[in-house]
């Protein structure tokens, strides 16, 4: 088969964008009917074209992965150091709540470790393929955590980031951290008083059920902040049940 | 009568041109004389047979509307001239005006009144029916002809108007005049006159017989639309006034009867003197005075249900009970009241406790019983005893209250389920109010086992028993109620005091029967360690007698830890250092039971024990039981020279006895006056570390055995163990809810905390009441321990991870 010159340029200025061979230009320009524009939407919507493309891009996503890798670092995985510079280089504080958005998105196994597969398949999967568009990217993750479904994603894997390794339930000073890390906007009417609450008991950890209701205690929290709804007797671990009582009793 | 004309020709006759002439006026005037005759009372002379053929004549002739509206109208008139001439002279104007006269004059003039009033009812009827006879071919006598025309029937038509111009006569309202004077009859008898129903019942039927249309609907009778609600606003009025004065005049017994006897008034009354259709309506009006808004009141009275609780007056609770049955099914307002006196009753027995009752009489000395020993011990028997008296006092106390509302529940409250379930829940209250609760069922148990069905027969010790279980069932806390009965059954079993092996089983099998197998496993594997220790120990000797004999009796009680109470079996062991002749039959026993059960574990515990010696004393032979520790302290002093003396220091160390025991029964040995085979210096009542010991050389009793007691086990806890044994409760529960929320879970797999939080009290509910708190907790650590998870999405539902 054979193209005028201008569907042969088209094939060509196509190709180049997509990094695609002829053959998934010419199918993808044909159905967007010779529009290279069109076409090249399509080809990054769909499956297919990610796939294709990242096999290319991801080698730019590798290499940023090892530019912080430490040497002396296991194959493959970046620790503390790195993280941090990345974190930087990225433009993110090591103390706002984005680090946990972002060690969500790379599913990172604790806090301040990545591995190499994750931390690629992460970034592809928002389409930041290099450290310009992560830079870009930041702020919607950052608005990410003003939003409840991706929040609360967040916020039961921080759960799991944060737990010491061997141990089931988080040991209280590092729960207390993580809670004003991320709840210090969502529960401002309370989280003062929880905290003190906490440190004043003699239970020293938080388990896993009490971290996960919480995310539910402070939804009912901030449409209840007198907590009148909140039921004793009801389905809550009993360490809110004291906070409600301790917090009613102060009324 | 055919005219014949000249040309001959026959004509059919034109039928009825003379005859049909029929001149209305005419024959109407013939009629209506007649009809006049008929309100005369002269019909006798009439010839119906006339007169009907004269208002057929008018019907044919299609005069029938005309006819049927002068009869009206002549209907009409006469009612009128009967209202004055016969009704309105008798019209009893006091009574209507409301002017006071004397009963008398009341009753007779409002007789005659009614009496004329009936008669001309009654008239007025018989001439209806006669007119209706005379008008019989009348269409309108015909209902599908009237309801065609929407026009009533001639008798219809006559009711109506005796409604209209007769009762509701707009000059001499003598309707009015007739409720009036009812009423007033009734107000009358109501006050204690008498009067005569006849009349009354006519009129009222009358009043029942007319209707507000000639539709005749059922529910628009005369009566209960013109007499009816008046006759219900003055009794209302009546019996609201009545509620005052009986309020003030009469005791609650007197009120409840008077109230009885207005019901069955009004009954009668609706029955034989007014209609049976208000009877529902009456009866209303004085349940809601009488009853409904004043009960409560009448209950408050001193002499209100309170006292009548208080002496039994079962006639008075009884109609109490109907009446209030009368207006509220659930009857609450005699539930609360009662059950607030039960509790209140209650509450003063247990707080009557409080008050120590007066010191038991002395009891005789015989051989069985303990001498004293020891000026603690005394104090502390008699602490216990006092104990077991309160405990006795009060388990009775609440049986003469439980006995005594039963009475009242089976012969006044008709053994009303609802006050069966209010009662028991009163019971429940005060019972589980007192924190002795339990240890006092316990301790009325054990006293009646020990002592109590001595010389009784089976049936009344089976009595005794039951009553135990009555008050038992009441209990929230029965694991406390657990707690204690082991240790006073393991008590009774080791110190060999149970009067009846039999009885001991009953009382088990009872419980049994009220909480299941599980309750009272470890009570029965009591029971089974006795025997096979019994057992045991005979093989034991038998053994021993075919080999090298020991130089003492030995027998064993070997326990089975966890079915003992701790304090039996606990782990902290008391060694000590046994003399050598009983160190060699506990070693064999020891070798004899382990060869018999490997790999089990003996624990020895010389506090339980005791021991039967023989000792000398200036040629004397006394049997002594003592405790194992009095036995090895005692044997000491085999290896001293007569006269010469151990410290205790000395005896500490050759005995090995832990202080506390040490101290106790030295106490027994050497401070206790009638016990002392041994003499202390200095001599006080105390045992210092200093004291020195030696054998009293004078010692003498009179008697050949007896017992050296060391009041060791009726002690009273102390604060700690108070503390040790609530927290040994506490984990004890926690372990058994734990226990029923995971049975529960893997039952169910997925369950509604809710559900689950009613299952888990539900099945503990046996044993004792879980609080919500404790309950969560569980649920807490089950979670993190993960045998329970949160569903995903569902923070209120759970499920079991196998």
């Amino acid at each position: 088969m054979s193209y005028n010159s201008q569907l042969r340029s088209a094939i060509l200025q196509f190709s180049r964008v997509t990094a695609s061979n002829e053959r998934t230009a010419i199918g993808y320009l044909k159905s967007s009917n010779w529009n290279v524009e069109a076409a090249a939407n399509l080809y990054f919507s769909s499956n297919n074209g990610s796939r294709s493309r990242a096999s290319s891009d991801k080698t730019e996503l590798e290499s940023l992965f090892e530019q912080f890798r430490d040497s002396s670092d296991q194959p493959n995985t970046m620790t503390t150091e790195g993280a941090i510079r990345f974190m930087e280089e990225i433009g993110v504080e090591l103390d706002e709540a984005t680090v946990l958005v972002i060690a969500e998105l790379l599913q990172a196994p604790v806090i301040g470790v990545f591995e190499k597969d994750k931390f690629v398949e992460g970034w592809s999967s928002i389409n930041a393929m290099n450290l310009e568009t992560i830079r870009s990217k930041i702020p919607i993750l950052r608005s990410n955590l003003d939003n409840d479904t991706d929040f609360k994603k967040v916020y039961k894997y921080t759960f799991n980031l944060a737990l010491p390794p061997g141990q089931r339930s988080l040991p209280l000073e590092i729960a207390i951290y993580y809670w004003c890390l991320l709840l210090k906007d969502r529960f401002k009417d309370h989280i003062d008083d929880w905290i003190s609450f906490l440190e004043n008991k003699d239970r020293n950890s938080i388990t896993r059920d009490t971290w996960n209701c919480m995310y539910e205690f402070v939804q009912l929290a901030k449409n209840d902040p007198g907590l009148a709804s909140y039921d004793v007797d009801g389905a809550w671990p009993s360490i809110l049940d004291d906070f409600v009582r301790h917090q009613r009793s102060k009324a | 009568m055919a005219s014949r004309g000249p040309r001959g020709k026959i004509r059919p006759p034109r039928r009825g041109l003379v005859t049909d002439q029929v001149d209305f006026d005419e024959v109407w005037a013939v009629l209506a004389q007649s009809l006049g005759e008929i309100h005369h009372k002269n019909a006798s002379a009439l010839s119906f047979e006339a007169l009907y053929r004269n208002a057929y004549k008018l019907v044919l002739k299609k005069y029938g509307d005309r006819l049927y509206n002068q009869v009206g109208q002549l209907v009409t008139e006469h009612l009128q001239y009967v209202a004055v001439r016969d009704v309105k002279p008798l019209v009893p104007s006091a009574v209507v005006t409301g002017t006071v006269g004397s009963a008398i004059e009341k009753r007779n003039g409002g007789s005659k009144f009614l009496e004329q009033l009936k008669a001309v009812w009654e008239d007025h009827q018989l001439c209806m029916s006669m007119i209706t006879d005379v008008l019989m071919y009348m269409p309108h006598q015909n209902r599908v002809y009237c309801t065609d025309h929407k026009l009533p029937t001639t008798y219809a038509t006559g009711m109506g108007l005796f409604r209209e111009h007769i009762l509701r006569n707009s000059q001499y309202k003598i309707g009015t005049a007739l409720n009036k004077v009812i009423l007033d009859q009734i107000q009358m008898e109501r006050e204690g006159d008498i009067i005569s129903h006849g009349p009354i019942k006519s009129c009222v039927h009358m009043l029942e017989s007319l209707y507000e249309t000639e539709e005749e609907n059922d529910n628009e009778k005369v009566y209960l639309t013109s007499f009816e609600n008046e006759f219900i606003d003055t009794s209302t009025e009546f019996y609201r006034a009545e509620a005052q004065k009986l309020l003030q005049e009469c005791d609650a017994a007197t009120y409840l009867r008077r109230v009885d006897k207005r019901l069955r008034e009004e009954r009668d009354r609706c029955a034989d003197t007014i209609s049976s259709l208000t009877a529902p309506r009456i009866q209303a009006v004085v349940e809601k005075e009488l009853i409904t808004n004043t009960i409560k009141e009448v209950m408050s009275m001193d002499s209100g249900i309170r006292s009548m609780l208080d002496h039994e007056k079962i006639v008075d609770l009884s109609l109490l009970y109907r009446l209030i049955s009368r207006v509220d099914k659930h009857k609450n307002v005699l539930k609360d009241m009662a059950c607030d006196r039960l509790i209140e009753l209650g509450r003063n027995i247990n707080s009557s406790l409080k008050t120590p009752p007066a010191p038991p009489p002395p009891q005789p000395q015989d051989i069985s019983n303990p001498s004293t020993s020891g000026a603690a011990a005394v104090k502390e028997e008699k602490a216990a005893s006092s104990a077991t008296l309160m405990a006795i006092k009060w388990v009775n106390d609440v049986l003469a209250l439980k006995d005594k509302y039963d009475r009242i529940w089976e012969q006044a409250w008709e053994k009303d389920k609802g006050i069966e379930t209010a009662i028991t829940r009163a019971f429940t209250k005060f019972i589980n109010d007192l924190q002795e609760g339990p240890e006092y069922i316990s301790l009325f148990i054990d006293h009646n086992l020990q002592r109590g069905i001595k010389g009784r027969t089976e049936s009344e010790v089976d009595d005794v028993l039951d009553k135990a279980v009555i008050l038992f069932k009441y209990l929230t806390d029965k694991d406390l109620f657990e707690r204690h009965y082991k240790n006073h059954l393991s008590k009774r079993l080791l110190h060999n005091k149970s009067l009846s092996h039999d009885a001991e089983k009953q009382m088990i099998s009872k419980l049994k029967v009220e909480v299941g197998v599980a309750f009272t496993s470890k009570l029965e594997g009591m029971f089974k360690d006795m025997h096979l220790s019994e057992e045991m120990t005979s093989e034991f000797r038998r053994k021993q007698q075919e080999g090298e004999a020991l130089k003492i009796d030995l027998s064993v009680n070997v326990l089975t830890s966890t079915f003992w109470p701790a304090k039996a079996v606990g782990i902290d062991s008391k060694p000590c250092s046994y003399p050598p002749i009983v160190e060699e039959a506990r070693e064999a026993f020891t070798a004899y039971y382990l060869q018999r059960h490997s790999g089990r574990k003996l624990i020895w515990k010389p506090n339980m024990g005791t021991a039967d010696i023989k000792v000398a004393f200036k040629g004397r032979k006394h049997e002594i039981n003592v405790s194992t520790f009095a036995m090895v302290i005692l044997l000491a002093f085999n290896n001293v020279a007569p006269g010469e003396s151990l410290s205790f220091t000395d005896l500490k160390s050759i005995t090995m006895i832990p202080d506390e025991d040490l101290i106790r029964n030295l106490q027994s040995l050497a401070v206790a006056k009638s016990t002392r085979l041994l003499t202390k210096k200095p001599m006080s009542k105390d045992v210092k570390p200093t004291d020195v010991f030696s054998i009293n050389e004078s010692f003498s009793n009179p008697k050949i055995r007896f017992r050296i007691g060391v009041v060791a086990l009726n002690r009273v806890e102390n604060d700690k163990e108070k503390k040790e044994t609530s927290d040994s409760v506490a984990k004890d529960r926690d372990q058994q809810i734990e226990a029923a929320v995971v049975r529960i879970m893997k039952q169910r797999k997925t369950l509604s905390h809710q559900q689950l939080v009613i299952e888990v009290i539900e099945q503990l509910k046996h044993r004792f009441a879980p609080d919500m708190g404790s309950i969560k907790r569980r649920i807490d650590s089950l979670i993190d321990r993960e045998y329970l998870d949160r569903v995903e999405g569902s923070r209120e539902t759970y499920q079991y991870l196998a």
